[in-house]
């Protein structure tokens, strides 16, 4: 078993998602169990399709492209100026983004009316980004679909294990567009109400957001540090995990590996909990295969809707500051456990104590990527 | 520094005739028909395959994926149904959108069980990818690693063109090269790949003068200024640059493609932009002079 000579520090956090515009008064909305969803039309379908949808509250419409900047610029900004990065660090900090889409909005906009047509791709935006943070503009790109910045907080760990960079910015970034709700309203996967684990679950809520986690070789406020990470590949099928739980068993196996942690030692579980019925059938299986009597377990995306490529760094963002604040949290919009399961989440906000946690996290295209996140200390900040 | 133990390259000029057919190389390439699949995903899956049976593959190989623009056609392909058709993108369109299906498709073809992540940029992308497989080759996350860089044409040309921001004239291509690694522990003759960092050009320069070689080439990579390079690498004589036009988006794979594949005797030279990054794919089975030098 293999553990890292340093330890990488999550130094700075920051977030926007349904929950609030600020880690802190996301977490205490979170701590309250609150959910919040509005609704999405695309009218450009016919007919139009409609859907709940867990959007950010900063009172901009929708399809403003100017969202694509700012929301991740802000996020960007935050969790640098909490991480108290000086000058000098600052201009040696690697960006990576993850991000579910190529093009996502800005190839909307290219398709709505001649003279419009901006070229594909996330470039400019990274471009800007680094311009904007005065980062060199080096900055990574994965696009492995959910697992994307999930994956970028993998590689971060080891190129800092490797002391290739003392300071690794990851950005998860998923700004609502049209093509992305429309896609997966396609494949009959979009749901009323997003309830992980539960009997009564039909399929996922979309959800939009930025997470921004700073890696770095170096301690901040937050007590955390990301311990280990694992992606491993899965090719039972394109859209789904195997459901006999052997590939998600595999992948936090590896993840614990990395880590140098057992699994008697995981405190708690954050599940990627999607709530389509074939994700939560082969977590739920691979889960217990590992496991056997699993620590708790909870599901975020009831909170935040499935924020696709951003999720790895949303959630363990979101997940990060609710243990640092000792708890947590319960699976909102679950009720019913679903036998065929045989995982029931957390139904309460329950104690955090310090230790090792399991960040879970699957996607489209067989990648699987589990995270251990080691909470040593309160909120220092 | 790793050692580069097979490769594959394709590379067509793409013109209004159409695409060029892949349907010898699907067979010969492809363990099934997959009926699903774009033709990114095509190329990725036949490069890949190719360059794993010039090796040694393990089925716990590590898979990198870079990419200029991704799955350019069923982008357009989605964006065609959605806003000129006004209907819901068919299901596997959509899904083909996604950069993880095209490592879905490698490893099914490939049995891989390994890590998988996928880097796209305009610029640099497959720099990237080659830095974080060698980077995780050093620090053993993979015991070994597959490298690509694909990216793809669209037809009509005009709405390749299009996309890509070309002037209306000018020529296309798609591409799909790869490279497995090995540490460079491996016990075997084979050029050594070395990703190398500089602060700036003048960083960039000394590393180039401490290795360069007669009959070595120089090149730059996409998202690099080439006027403004020379002229901050002035005064590198006898350097051989290579500034041989590229029509695939895929510029950096393209130029190592062509290196490897035309079994130079001397050395690659790749420089990114801001001279911040060296790629030095060394000569073929000098390794053993190679591994001597210190990184």
């Amino acid at each position: 078993m293999r553990r890292e000579a340093s330890k990488i520090h999550v130094r700075g956090l920051a977030l926007e998602c349904a929950l609030g515009r600020e880690l802190p008064s996301a977490v205490d909305a979170l701590e309250r169990g609150e959910v919040r969803t509005t609704r999405l039309t695309i009218d450009a379908l016919e007919p139009a399709v409609e859907m709940p949808f867990y959007r950010v509250g900063d009172g901009a419409e929708l399809g403003d492209p100017r969202r694509y900047l700012e929301m991740p610029l802000r996020v960007a900004r935050e969790a640098l100026r909490s991480a108290g990065l000086s000058r000098a660090e600052l201009e040696r900090t690697a960006l990576f983004i993850g991000t579910s889409s190529f093009a996502a909005g800005e190839r909307d906009l290219a398709s709505f009316g001649p003279g419009s047509r901006r070229q594909l791709g996330f470039d400019p935006l990274a471009s800007e980004l680094c311009a904007e943070l005065g980062l060199v503009d080096d900055a990574m790109l994965f696009n492995t679909a959910c697992t994307a910045s999930a994956v970028a907080l993998v590689q971060a760990l080891r190129m800092l294990r490797l002391g290739q960079a003392r300071n690794v910015l990851v950005l998860g970034i998923e700004i609502c567009n049209r093509t992305t709700p429309a896609g997966f309203a396609g494949l009959q996967l979009v749901s009323e109400a997003l309830r992980p684990f539960d009997r009564r679950r039909s399929g996922i809520v979309l959800g939009e957001g930025v997470g921004g986690v700073l890696l770095s070789l170096e301690p901040g406020p937050f007590a955390l540090e990301l311990r280990g990470g694992a992606t491993v590949l899965d090719h039972f099928s394109v859209t789904t995990a195997n459901p006999d739980g052997s590939s998600i068993e595999l992948v936090q196996r590896a993840a614990l590996a990395d880590a140098g942690v057992e699994p008697r030692e995981i405190r708690a579980i954050k599940a990627h909990g999607t709530s389509s019925p074939m994700n939560d059938v082969g977590e739920a299986a691979g889960i217990l295969r590992l496991f056997g009597a699993p620590p708790p377990v909870c599901g975020l995306k009831s909170y935040v809707g499935h924020t696709l490529g951003a999720c790895g760094a949303l959630e363990l963002a979101l997940f990060g500051a609710a243990l640092l604040r000792g708890f947590v949290p319960k699976t909102a919009l679950f009720g019913e456990p679903d036998p065929e399961l045989g995982l029931r989440p957390t139904e309460c906000n329950v104690p955090a104590p310090e230790g090792d946690y399991l960040l879970n996290y699957f996607g489209f295209g067989g990648n699987n990527t589990s995270l251990v996140l080691t909470r040593s200390g309160p909120w220092r900040s | 520094m790793a050692l580069l133990s097979g490769s594959s390259h394709y590379e067509r000029l793409v013109d209004e005739r159409g695409l060029p057919s892949l349907e010898a190389l699907q067979l010969e390439f492809c363990r099934e028909r997959y009926r699903r699949i774009d033709r990114f995903i095509l190329l990725a899956v036949i490069g890949a395959t190719q360059c794993a049976r010039a090796g040694e593959l393990r089925r716990d190989c590590g898979l990198y994926v870079s990419s200029a623009v991704g799955p350019l056609g069923s982008n357009v392909l989605v964006q065609e149904q959605m806003v000129r058709q006004h209907l819901l993108p068919k299901p596997f369109h959509f899904v083909n959108t996604l950069g993880s299906a095209v490592g879905y498709y490698v490893a099914r073809n490939l049995e891989l069980t390994g890590h998988s992540a996928f880097v796209s940029r305009r610029g640099g992308a497959f720099l990237s990818a080659l830095a974080l497989a060698c980077a995780d080759l050093e620090s053993g996350a993979v015991p070994q690693a597959l490298v690509g860089a694909v990216d793809e044409c669209v037809v009509p040309l005009e709405e390749h063109r299009a996309q890509m921001g070309l002037a209306s004239d000018a020529p296309c291509g798609e591409s799909s090269t790869w490279v497995l690694l090995e540490p460079h522990t491996a016990a075997r003759a084979a050029r050594r790949l070395d990703i190398l960092r500089a602060d700036d050009w003048s960083g960039a320069r000394e590393l180039l003068s401490r290795t360069l070689a007669a009959d070595d080439t120089v090149a730059f990579g996409a998202r690099v200024d080439v006027a403004q390079a020379r002229e901050r690498l002035g005064g590198l004589s006898g350097a051989r640059f290579d500034h041989s036009a590229i029509e695939s988006a895929s510029r950096d794979g393209v130029r190592v493609g062509r290196f490897v594949s035309s079994a130079p005797r001397g050395a690659l030279h790749l420089i990114g932009p801001g001279g911040r990054t060296l790629l030095r794919i060394g000569a073929e089975l000098d390794g053993a002079r190679d591994r001597a030098r210190p990184s």
